[in-house]
């Protein structure tokens, strides 16, 4: 949004003219999305804080030569994952294994859908399948644009691939998974159910 | 309005407004999808598949304990330290403290003792779309509109209280007679002891509004020598165009409500109703041709969705309006 992206200009402005308040805002504001970004691509939590540590001392050493920026998660997520991605690269070279692949990974809430006895539909579980299955870029695009708010442009950047490329690589995954979404009769009840349910219920997971 | 009836299952998926409506639909009163599913069978099951792959989709977020990200931060500080000078450290050190206050939402921001602060002014930024509320050092509260900064001391000196504000504010200052509370904005500035008052001064506006609620206060200008002493349900107004000032008898109530979430307009233009509206909801709002941006409203609306603000205001006025991507147009039907 608008109003937003001047917030994030004049904020980071303010980081880059030796502001340290804005700084600490920044990093109160972005250290748990880094964090549980991080967590996606490894359980090493070390590896994390040391790569989170790393990003803002470099930050802060170049916050004058920085460039400029109107989406500060977007420049933050970027750095990071670039420099996880090192890291763990560098961290295999002594481990046993070498051509270690980094790959994004999540679980999805259908998970616990399908483990709760009362909506163990086929339907779910072929979804579920159909879910696991896309792709690591797949699920990371999706994960950056449905739950990070980023758009085609911020997320080709950050995949490294054309801004057309990621749009379809989001679509390809949609409409894939709405072929397994037939005419399940358990659909219906749950709409009906939803719309009588205050949010105060929302912990009973009906989709 | 979009039209909705010719989205395809991937287009809703990808719409961020439908997703929002998905997770929680008391932030989208009225959305059409609502009614398009009552109204149309066929499109009320593509919602339903729609919204339950929006719901599969979402992500279980591990848990990060706060105290790893307090360490980490304390950690960051220290590395720093060894090329900074110890005064910036400390300072560093202090903001670490006051913003995780703040940004856990612990309901205030309570500034500790901390005697070599007096005179280093901080600043709080409210973005647009939010509201907040601070507590300062000597117990005074703030509450901040949307768009709004206040810079104040970490810790007051003996002999005044100063602050500073661009935006909008609501003071309710703490009782200290020998230490006068002052509040700078733009070319105006209020003396208190002790008080409730609001103050409006946004960079992008004319005018600039005094309205007390309670007390006394006396306000400095800069287009008259003496300063104005104000009564309890008075606000004074200075234009910055014509540099006049006027002292008028208002409803404060009109004037202060939004810290309680309530958005209200008493004979209000239409062009003062968007302004309000693109701090509040954070959007940008166009107006079309042939809108009459001079036309009064009378309203009181308390934490309704921008759509539903809408939605209101073109019952009772002939416009038309699409939502999109955080830009509202507005035009004639």
């Amino acid at each position: 949004m608008a109003k937003k992206k001047q917030t994030d200009v004049k904020r980071w402005a303010s980081f880059k003219s030796g502001d340290d308040l804005a700084l600490a805002v920044i990093y109160s504001e972005h250290a748990e999305i880094l964090y549980k970004y991080g967590l996606k691509f490894t359980a090493n939590q070390k590896l994390i804080e040391d790569t989170i540590h790393d990003l803002f001392i470099d930050l802060i050493r170049s916050r004058k030569t920085l460039g400029e920026t109107d989406n500060i998660l977007y420049y933050l997520l970027k750095s990071f994952r670039r420099k996880l991605i090192r890291q763990v690269h560098g961290e295999s070279r002594y481990g046993e294994d070498l051509a270690q692949e980094v790959e994004f990974g999540v679980h999805y809430s259908i998970e616990q859908e399908i483990i709760s006895e009362e909506h163990r539909s086929h339907v779910s579980r072929e979804l579920q399948q159909a879910i696991e299955q896309l792709s690591p870029r797949q699920k990371e695009a999706i994960y950056l644009k449905f739950t990070k708010g980023l758009d085609y442009q911020e997320i080709s950047e950050i995949l490294g691939m054309g801004v057309e490329a990621s749009r379809n690589l989001i679509y390809r995954a949609i409409k894939s998974l709405k072929e397994i979404l037939t005419d399940d009769p358990n659909l219906l009840l749950i709409f009906l159910l939803k719309r009588k349910i205050s949010s105060s219920l929302k912990k009973v997971q009906l989709f | 309005m979009k039209e909705y009836r010719q989205y395809e299952l991937e287009d809703l998926v990808l719409d961020k407004e439908f997703r929002t409506w998905v997770f929680s639909p008391e932030a989208v009163p009225n959305s059409p999808w609502t009614k398009l599913g009552e109204s149309d069978p066929a499109k009320g099951k593509l919602i339903k598949k729609a919204a339950r792959l929006v719901r599969a989709l979402e992500p279980i977020e591990e848990q990060v304990p706060e105290q790893s990200l307090s360490d980490l931060w304390k950690r960051i500080s220290k590395s720093r330290q060894q090329k900074a000078s110890r005064a910036i450290h400390w300072a560093f050190k202090y903001a670490a403290v006051f913003i995780l206050a703040f940004s856990l939402g612990i309901g205030g921001v309570y500034l500790l003792k901390r005697p070599q602060f007096t005179d280093t002014y901080t600043e709080i930024t409210v973005p647009y779309g939010e509201r907040s509320q601070v507590t300062l050092y000597d117990g005074t509260k703030v509450w901040m509109n949307s768009g709004t900064k206040l810079k104040f001391p970490i810790v007051f000196n003996q002999n005044q209280r100063k602050v500073f504000v661009e935006g909008e504010a609501f003071f309710d200052v703490a009782k200290n007679k020998k230490n006068p509370f002052i509040v700078h904005a733009n070319q105006m500035e209020i003396k208190v002891l002790g008080t409730r008052f609001n103050v409006c001064a946004y960079p992008d506006e004319d005018q600039l509004y005094a309205t007390l609620e309670e007390g006394k206060i006396e306000a400095k200008t800069a287009f008259a020598k003496n300063s104005i002493q104000l009564k309890p349900g008075e606000q004074l107004a200075l234009n910055l165009q014509t540099k006049t000032i006027t002292l008028d008898r208002v409803e404060t109530e009109l004037y202060t409500s939004w810290k309680e979430n309530l958005l209200r307009f008493q004979e209000a233009p239409f062009s003062e109703v968007i302004t309000k509206m693109e701090r509040w909801y954070d959007v940008d709002i166009e107006i079309g041709q042939g809108v009459d941006v001079n036309r009064k409203y009378n309203m009181s609306i308390k934490t309704e969705s921008l759509r539903e603000m809408l939605r209101l205001i073109s019952l009772t006025t002939p416009i038309a309006y699409e939502i999109n991507e955080g830009k509202v147009l507005i035009h004639r039907p």
